[in-house]
């Protein structure tokens, strides 16, 4: 990853999906979405906000997940926070939110990113699935039990969750 | 535009309008049979693979039902579109304060409830994005008249229908267990498999199953005496289904996409491309796309044409006749009712096949009542997995409450809320939003990080939903409340009439939406110890909606996409518009086949029933045109009688009259022979009747028992030959040369 925005753009991603960011961008990736999310965002919440966004990431980005979720999410400057929550949809559901009026475009509006985009969206790994119309199983695995939380995301389930 | 009024004529034995379910069983049917077959299909053709379609419905934000098909809906101009049709954004325009929300709908919604099921108009037809359920219609579900004093009797039973619905299966390839299937009175032949074992239970069928199975229901309802009807006792079953769980027929196995609806990405489910690429492959049918029938013609003796326009991409349009000798018209519940009322003419005042009045009237849905939980945590069932339903809840499907309600089954979802609140898009939402419009953040919590990541994990994969399908009857069903009429307002970029539509749910229906909730909070509740998040108060925005008040309630309800009724078979024919065949009681060359012909809904899944009915109208179509009467003599051996057998045709050999002997010391018999004489070595057919009525394929066929009726011998291909069951060579005595009389024998296409 040579681009340092790029990186650091995906590591704020980790910091508020909890997914990790060799996951969110492997290093060998065939599909490669980070920069077509990088640029989706950048379009989305306009080159300015977004490149606030990423100033402020890089001044914390040695706190915790925590903070820096909270740094973010907490913002005072509501394109930083809002732009920031549409970012962590675009990783789980790999569309854009337009978090508010842009340009052309609406507060509200939404678009699927690509059908990558869509293929490739966590939301469904989080429900230790795979996207509607997008099965890599076999036939009958819906009558056995998935494979863990962490198999699929890297992140253990809530404690009593599963049996 | 240019619109080239050259008068293009095309002609065939049988044309068909509609290349969906019914119109492929037929074109097939036909074509097997041997007859020239013309389909006219409104919208674009089968595309040789589906990818387009699936990157279609991949990049779609709306992933409704209509969303992998072609014309995109991103404009709603339904004015300008050559073969629009009915699609969910109509639909949520037609409940919204657009103002323009009339002019956008193509159904023309005259309320007082909006019509919600929605169809494509593409080669293939609604099939491909039907759910694959393929239910039997309930013996009472064809009599209700009879049985419930509600509603309208068929007139054919289960009974008539048994072998139809076989052959159907057989056709579909239905995955299913006879076991699992034999409730309230449906029964098989003896002997009788599915083509395929059933499919297995999801997580989510298993945990409704150990919970659910075997409790009895007590309905808080009470029957007129007073007293409450009958506890049932529940069963979580599987569901016969239209899509592989083996992969011999040339298709895959399914493998779990969880999108049977809007699009299955590797046609492990059946569609109706199966069965037109069968009626292609006898290359005795042929297909017009993007071709709509526009105007039916008749004169005194039945229909002479159907005027179609065929369009260009570019916009081009070209108008002709199609002409054969038999019509048959299988454009569903509403596409064909418009084509008939907009045939307006000097025979056909009221519409083509309309002096009943009914075409168009008792228009009719499944709709559904949608309910859902979510489990304790530490109890997950792993919804978003595995075909979007495989099990049902189907024992009140039947029973003494149908004389006051509606009844219903209840499909169980593999798609958590998927369809009741749209996740997980919604959760995704609520839980980085801090809101809760899907109803599982109900303390708006905003997560980040791992704990976001868990907490959509523990509701994700703790939800369910139940969909009870509910039977729709009208209160007077020869005055019925919903309807498809011809639009005097709206036309389409043909300048059609558009489809106008009013509909209004009966209390007898809204009374089944009653007691659906009750027994779906009984359910999730009491006994799976969930969290109910239905929406038990739906506002009820004015205007048409899909919301209604009952009772002091709000109910929303949904489309099953299952249309029915428009143009109902029956006996009487002031009362229905086509017979028990299937045929027009006005225009006897005129046969309209589909949903439409369903005189009431019962509660399964209709494609089944309507593939089965098909396959009997093709039976009469092709016996019409190719049936044929031979004499067979006693006192000759082995007669040809002209017919082909192609091995795989149902067709029927019956004998229709006569007498004859091989012996007439022992007097004069029928086509059953003399069971007091048994054939001997060296008959045509020993160890059966002496002088009966026997048949062979080809001169080297293994000779079997015609009798007074038999189903002819599938798999072998030859002349149909006859004989009497005599001493052929006379090793016994006169043999053939003593012999008098002769049978007429009928054969045409039919099943036993």
């Amino acid at each position: 990853m040579s681009d340092p925005n790029l990186q650091n753009f995906i590591d704020l991603s980790a910091a508020l999906t909890g997914l990790s960011a060799e996951l969110l961008a492997p290093s060998v990736d065939p599909i490669n979405l980070p920069p077509v999310f990088f640029a989706t965002a950048q379009q989305g919440m306009g080159t300015a906000a977004f490149s606030n966004l990423l100033e402020l990431y890089v001044s914390i980005k040695s706190q915790t997940p925590a903070q820096i979720a909270s740094a973010v999410l907490g913002n005072s400057d509501p394109q930083i926070a809002q732009g920031a929550r549409s970012i962590m949809k675009l990783w789980l559901l790999g569309s854009w939110y337009q978090p508010y009026d842009q340009g052309s475009k609406h507060k509200g509006d939404t678009s699927v990113v690509s059908d990558q985009a869509y293929k490739q969206s966590w939301a469904w790994k989080i429900a230790q699935s795979h996207p509607m119309g997008y099965s890599q199983y076999h036939f009958g695995y819906w009558a056995e039990q998935p494979p863990t939380l962490k198999q699929f995301t890297g992140v253990d389930a809530k404690e009593g969750q599963q049996p | 535009m240019s619109n080239v009024q050259t008068q293009n004529i095309e002609t065939a034995d049988v044309i068909v309008v509609g290349a969906g379910m019914a119109g492929s069983v037929m074109a097939y049917q036909l074509g097997l049979a041997g007859l020239k077959v013309l389909v006219l299909e409104s919208g674009p053709a089968i595309p040789p693979n589906r990818s387009e379609y699936l990157e279609r419905f991949y990049t779609a934000v709306l992933k409704s039902p209509e969303s992998p098909y072609p014309p995109e809906q991103t404009e709603q101009t339904p004015a300008t579109q050559f073969a629009p049709r009915a699609t969910i954004q109509d639909l949520i325009t037609a409940g919204s304060t657009d103002p323009n929300k009339v002019q956008k709908s193509y159904l023309v919604q005259k309320g007082p409830q909006l019509f919600a099921s929605t169809y494509e108009r593409v080669g293939g037809g609604t099939m491909w994005h039907w759910m694959g359920t393929a239910l039997r219609l309930l013996p009472n579900d064809f009599r209700m008249r009879t049985a419930y004093n509600v509603g309208v009797d068929w007139p054919i039973s289960y009974e008539d229908l048994q072998t139809a619905y076989c052959r159907a299966e057989e056709e579909m390839g239905v995955s299913a267990d006879v076991a699992s299937q034999t409730y309230l009175g449906v029964t098989f032949p003896q002997g009788y498999e599915y083509s395929m074992h059933g499919i297995p239970p999801s997580l989510v069928d298993q945990g409704l199953s150990k919970n659910v199975t075997g409790t009895v229901y007590q309905s808080p309802e009470k029957a007129p005496d007073g007293k409450p009807y009958p506890g049932v006792t529940l069963n979580v079953r599987q569901t016969p289904a239209g899509r592989n769980s083996q992969s011999d027929n040339g298709r895959r196995v399914c493998a779990g996409n969880t999108s049977c609806t809007p699009i299955c990405p590797i046609q492990a489910k059946y569609d109706a491309t199966v069965t037109m690429a069968k009626a292609l492959d006898t290359g005795n049918v042929r297909i017009l796309y993007q071709t709509v029938a526009s105007q039916v013609q008749v004169d005194a003796h039945g229909v002479t044409g159907i005027d179609f326009i065929q369009y260009q991409n570019n916009g081009t349009r070209q108008n002709g006749t199609a002409q054969g000798k038999r019509y048959v018209i299988a454009a569903h519940a509403i596409e064909t009712p418009k084509l008939l009322l907009n045939s307006i003419g000097p025979n056909s005042p009221k519409g083509v096949a309309n002096s009943s009045g009914q075409v168009g009237q008792a228009l009719a849905d499944h709709p559904v009542y949608l309910a859902w939980g979510l489990m304790p945590e530490g109890k997950p069932l792993f919804p978003f997995r595995g075909p979007l339903s495989t099990s049902g809840i189907e024992d009140m499907r039947d029973g003494p409450f149908r004389s006051q309600r509606a009844a219903w089954r209840i499909e169980i979802g593999n798609e958590g809320w998927n369809w009741s609140v749209n996740d997980p898009y919604a959760s995704v939402c609520d839980f980085i939003d801090g809101t809760n419009n899907g109803g599982a953040n109900p303390n708006k919590l905003a997560l980040s990080g791992q704990a976001l990541v868990q907490q959509l994990n523990s509701v994700l994969t703790r939800q369910f939903r139940l969909g009870f399908l509910i039977e729709q009857v009208e209160k007077d069903p020869d005055h019925a409340l919903c309807r498809v009429e011809r639009s005097t307002e709206f036309t389409d970029g043909l300048g059609l009439p558009r489809p106008q539509i009013t509909y209004e749910l009966s209390d007898y229906t809204k009374e089944g939406f009653k007691q659906a909730r009750l027994a779906a909070t009984h359910i999730i509740t009491e006994l799976m110890g969930a969290t109910e998040l239905t929406n038990l108060n739906p506002k009820l925005e004015p205007g048409s909606q899909t919301v209604f008040e009952y009772d002091g309630h709000n109910y929303a309800f949904f489309g099953a996409g299952h249309l029915m009724g428009t143009y109902r078979m029956g006996s009487d024919r002031t009362k229905s518009v086509v017979d028990k065949d299937q045929r027009s009681w006005d225009h006897p060359n005129l046969f309209l086949v589909g949903d439409g012909v369903f005189p009431t809904t019962g509660t399964a899944n209709p494609t089944l029933t309507i593939t089965a009915l098909t396959f009997q109208a093709a039976d009469v179509v092709a016996s019409d045109l190719l049936k044929r009467t031979v004499q067979v003599q006693a006192n000759q051996a082995w007669q040809g009688t002209g017919m082909q057998v192609n091995g795989q045709s149902w067709q029927l050999a019956v004998c229709t009259g006569g007498q004859w002997t091989a012996n007439p010391a022992t007097g004069m018999v029928g086509a059953q022979g003399n069971p007091a004489l048994i054939a001997k070595p060296g008959y045509t057919l020993p160890g059966q009747n002496e002088g009966a009525l026997i048949g062979r394929i080809g001169s080297n066929g293994v000779p079997f028992l015609v009798g007074d009726q038999v189903q002819l011998p599938r798999g072998q291909q030859g002349e149909l030959q006859l004989c009497i069951n005599d001493d052929l060579a006379g090793r016994y005595g006169a043999g053939l040369s003593d012999n008098l009389g002769s049978l007429s024998v009928e054969v045409r296409f039919g099943a036993v």
